[in-house]
């Protein structure tokens, strides 16, 4: 079952309902003459709950800072309103989005700077962000037969991966800081969410990336063609000679 | 297998519950094509998209040829039951990128690409179940073609 701010919130209310309940108990105990023995046991489960309770404020927590800490990213700014909207406009994955679509999606992530050679993704590995290039560009390549090949450079207004918003998450492709950048980082999880929760937004940020995917692939097509004209050219010079 | 049952299996309309699965039934009718059938041309409008119930569907592409022209369609992939093409009247600009052809006799079930787009902005959950299905597809075509073309230019590259 997927984990939903509602879950959160339930989970957030049954473990303060439950430490409500064990103090209303105890008051009820010490009223009725039965102070020690349950004032013991009931203790007992008051902190045991708020443990709990602690651990899970924790966890929440520690998906926040996972792009200050874990990531080694440094945060300049929050996305939202604190972007110009003339920024957000063009990117590529929010063209379709109204003003009020894109605020929303804008405000789940946070303004990050990395520096030159950061790597940002890992082929093969779960994607937790979706990033926009604010400035500077990122290098996206793959590796093959022939060693890590370079498939995409990925400048302002565009965003990267797209593949952390496909299905598991799993990327496609390596992404490293070709220079000093500054990006907006989206939580993938964040924007999955929002997309469940209101499908508009979900349909027209699915449909922007289908087109971008739809570009690429009919551009792949075309220098496939290509390189087949290219291995064409020697048959023809053998056979005109 | 009924009409129903194949969308259902079909890839694209994935995780769609079956009244959304009925109405697209709405706007969608069962076709036969002959071996050999042109089913869509690169570059022009579509106005459907095709679900293959029976028989297998070539998508093709031309090659240019050195100095002009081009050497005939080439098959690009082949496509069979449950397998879906002319995807691209759902992105714009809604235009082919393969042309495709029927390989041997076929039972297609052909969807009107308007009246399915009109849905999914009116069903906004089918919209977004829709989109969802077809950029994981995209995604994985898009890197299979990529990796074909880099292993065309290594051999470029050797000879």
């Amino acid at each position: 079952m997927k984990a939903t701010k509602t879950h959160g919130r339930l989970v957030e209310a049954g473990l303060l309902g439950g430490v409500a309940a064990i103090i209303a108990a105890e008051l009820a105990a010490i009223q009725a003459g039965l102070g020690p023995f349950f004032g013991v046991v009931g203790l007992g489960y008051l902190l045991v709950l708020l443990f709990v309770y602690w651990m899970y404020r924790r966890a929440k927590v520690a998906l926040n800072v996972h792009v200050e800490r874990d990531l080694g990213f440094e945060v300049v700014g929050h996305g939202g309103p604190a972007l110009p909207r003339r920024v957000l406009r063009d990117v590529d994955i929010f063209r379709s989005l109204t003003d009020e679509q894109m605020d929303r999606v804008a405000s789940l992530g946070k303004q990050i700077h990395v520096s030159e050679g950061k790597v940002l993704g890992e082929q093969n590995e779960p994607g937790y962000f979706m990033f926009v290039v604010l400035e500077g560009k990122a290098q996206l390549s793959t590796r093959s037969g022939l060693g890590e090949v370079t498939v995409r450079i990925a400048g302002p207004t565009e965003s990267f991966p797209l593949a952390s918003l496909l299905g598991p998450g799993i990327l496609i492709t390596s992404a490293r800081a070709m220079a000093d950048m500054k990006l907006l980082a989206i939580p993938r999880n964040s924007l999955r969410e929002l997309c469940l929760q209101d499908p508009q937004i979900g349909m027209r940020i699915y449909a922007a990336i289908a087109e971008v995917l739809a570009s690429r692939y009919r551009r792949t097509l075309q220098h496939l063609a290509a390189s087949a004209e290219m291995a064409f050219r020697p048959a023809d010079f053998w056979a005109n000679l | 297998m009924t009409e129903l049952e194949s969308l259902g299996k079909c890839r694209l309309f994935a995780g769609l519950g079956e009244d959304l699965l009925q109405l697209i039934g709405t706007f969608s009718s069962t076709v036969e094509a002959q071996k050999g059938t042109i089913l869509a041309i690169q570059g022009r409008p579509a106005a459907a998209v095709y679900v293959i119930q029976q028989g297998n569907v070539g998508l093709e592409s031309p090659v240019p040829k050195p100095g002009g022209g081009n050497i005939g369609p080439t098959r690009m992939a082949s496509l069979s039951q449950g397998e879906f093409f002319e995807w691209s009247t759902l992105v714009e600009p809604y235009i082919p990128i393969h042309s495709a052809v029927a390989l041997d006799g076929c039972r297609l079930i052909r969807i009107e690409a308007e009246a399915l787009r009109e849905a999914m902005h009116r069903h906004r959950e089918m919209g977004y179940q829709v989109m969802s299905n077809l950029t994981k597809m995209l995604a994985q075509w898009l890197v299979q073609t990529q990796q074909t073309l880099i292993f065309e230019r290594g051999w470029a590259m050797v000879s």
